[in-house]
């Protein structure tokens, strides 16, 4: 009976699992799945008709190249996805708790992390397709210009603040994963061992001509 | 080397902080008031024994099965299931153990039965053809071949009972705790619950069932062993064939005899 079992944990098996979960929850919502699709291409629509009211070469646009549609499209793209990192783990123990499915999860073998990580994986994979998707559209239809974006920084950065963000999430969350038997203190070093290096390099690294701007 | 009870308990001790407001936190931040639910628990279930606690509530059934099924860690004492001590071998516990999560909410309610089980499946470690025969088999043995396709929020109060049971066997685990299983479901829907349980399951495939119930004719009928707790400790325990001897009432008096001492000794 117990034929083809074999342990579980990070396999790729349990992540495919829980993202299939999710898919197929999320095709029970179909007008809201396709709202959630649709939606991207009307808001970049939104976005180069409203770029057509801010006049070309305004000073404060200076640095991000004087292009406000590209401006505000590379923002709200990324600002989706940085949410969804942020909110990500939090929103996923939350949730479970809620709808009341967090016992029957902690109960199989699959280790914690490993539950948090898979739950909270199809809205991250989801977030990663908005934001291509947004962008694409952007640079297919509506004439979005990238040739100023610095790949390497937004990659560093990018990978800085995810960690930063996934470390907030759990560390908000410690207290609930507690009462299951996970150590709190676990959670909050591995928020402090992220967010004091990455809190030292916005800091002096990232914002530096700005705190000295301030500091004027 | 004699064989690990199936489920042993040694002073098991659990204490739940007392919620408190902020104002509380300010004004009193080192109080620390807890409410005690198990008060040094001792137990000891054998292997493919069915073993029914019985008590008030709040006598801390709930917490003792947590504890077995690792969701909760003791304060103080041992507990471990097939010989794997829940807080030091948490792994090992929860592959010995199959845990019947009562609430219904524990389900995905969009997805069908056999969706709920392909991806609680895949967590247990099964996949392919092997998971989808365990699926196939379990949703035979649950009765509800019909209803795999049909969405979990379709079902009634007892067929979302016996999926519970089906997701609890996907791993085969010999130990199987189940919490107050015919709660809210008719006479008949309880029946085939209790039969299940007891023929199925414990007679027919060896398992050993910690069953946590208030109804004592439940427990009368269908344990073979039986304790009552009440406020955190074992008050009264026996094989069921001599505590419900003289029937069900010698059974409720005995009940009521224990409860009512633990009130006088608290």
């Amino acid at each position: 009976m117990t034929g083809g079992r074999r342990a579980a944990g990070w396999s790729a098996t349990v992540m495919i699992a829980f993202v299939r979960r999710d898919l197929r929850e999320a095709l029970t919502y179909k007008l809201s799945f396709l709202s959630s699709v649709t939606g991207i291409l009307l808001s970049s629509a939104t976005f180069y008709f409203v770029a057509k009211l801010v006049p070309a070469g305004t000073p404060a646009l200076g640095p991000f190249g004087g292009d406000y549609f590209s401006f505000a499209v590379v923002g709200v793209a990324f600002a989706g996805l940085l949410g969804m990192f942020q909110e990500g783990l939090a929103s996923v123990v939350r949730g479970a708790q809620v709808s009341g499915t967090l016992e029957a999860l902690l109960v199989t073998p699959v280790p914690v992390p490993a539950i948090l990580f898979g739950s909270s994986l199809y809205g991250l994979l989801f977030q990663v397709f908005r934001t291509v998707l947004h962008l694409g559209v952007a640079l297919a239809f509506f004439g979005l210009a990238l040739g100023r974006v610095n790949a390497a920084g937004v990659v560093a950065v990018g990978f800085l603040t995810v960690l930063c963000f996934l470390s907030i999430g759990l560390t908000t969350r410690f207290k609930d994963l507690a009462t299951f038997g996970i150590k709190p203190i676990w959670a909050f070093t591995i928020g402090v061992v992220v967010n004091v290096p990455l809190g030292y390099f916005l800091s002096t690294v990232a914002f530096q001509n700005y705190w000295r701007f301030l500091g004027r | 080397m004699s064989e690990a009870p199936a489920i042993l308990a040694e002073n098991l001790v659990k204490r739940y902080p007392v919620f408190r407001g902020f104002r509380e936190l300010v004004l009193r931040p080192f109080d620390r008031r807890a409410v005690t639910a198990l008060d040094g628990i001792d137990l000891e279930v054998g292997r493919g024994r069915v073993f029914c606690l019985l008590g008030p509530n709040g006598a801390g059934k709930t917490t003792l099965i947590k504890i077995l099924a690792t969701l909760v860690l003791p304060d103080a004492g041992r507990a471990a299931v097939a010989g794997h001590d829940v807080a030091r071998e948490p792994g090992p516990a929860k592959e010995a153990v199959g845990y019947a999560v009562g609430d219904e909410r524990s389900f995905y309610w969009r997805l069908t039965g056999r969706q709920n089980l392909e991806f609680f499946g895949a967590l247990y470690g099964l996949k392919g053809p092997s998971r989808d025969r365990r699926i196939d088999e379990l949703l035979h043995v649950a009765g509800l071949e019909q209803a795999a396709g049909l969405r979990f929020n379709s079902y009634s109060t007892g067929m979302r009972q016996m999926l519970a049971f089906a997701r609890a066997l996907l791993a085969d685990a010999d130990i199987l705790l189940v919490d107050e299983p015919t709660r809210s479901l008719d006479p008949q829907a309880a029946d085939r619950i209790r039969s299940f349980l007891r023929d199925d399951l414990a007679r027919g495939r060896g398992k050993t069932i910690l069953w946590a119930t208030h109804d004592l004719g439940e427990a009368a009928d269908c344990a073979d062993d039986i304790a009552v707790i009440s406020r955190g400790r074992v008050r009264l325990r026996g094989p069921a064939a001599a505590l419900a001897a003289g029937g069900r009432a010698a059974l409720r008096q005995a009940y009521e005899q224990a409860v009512i001492a633990s009130e006088g000794t608290s």
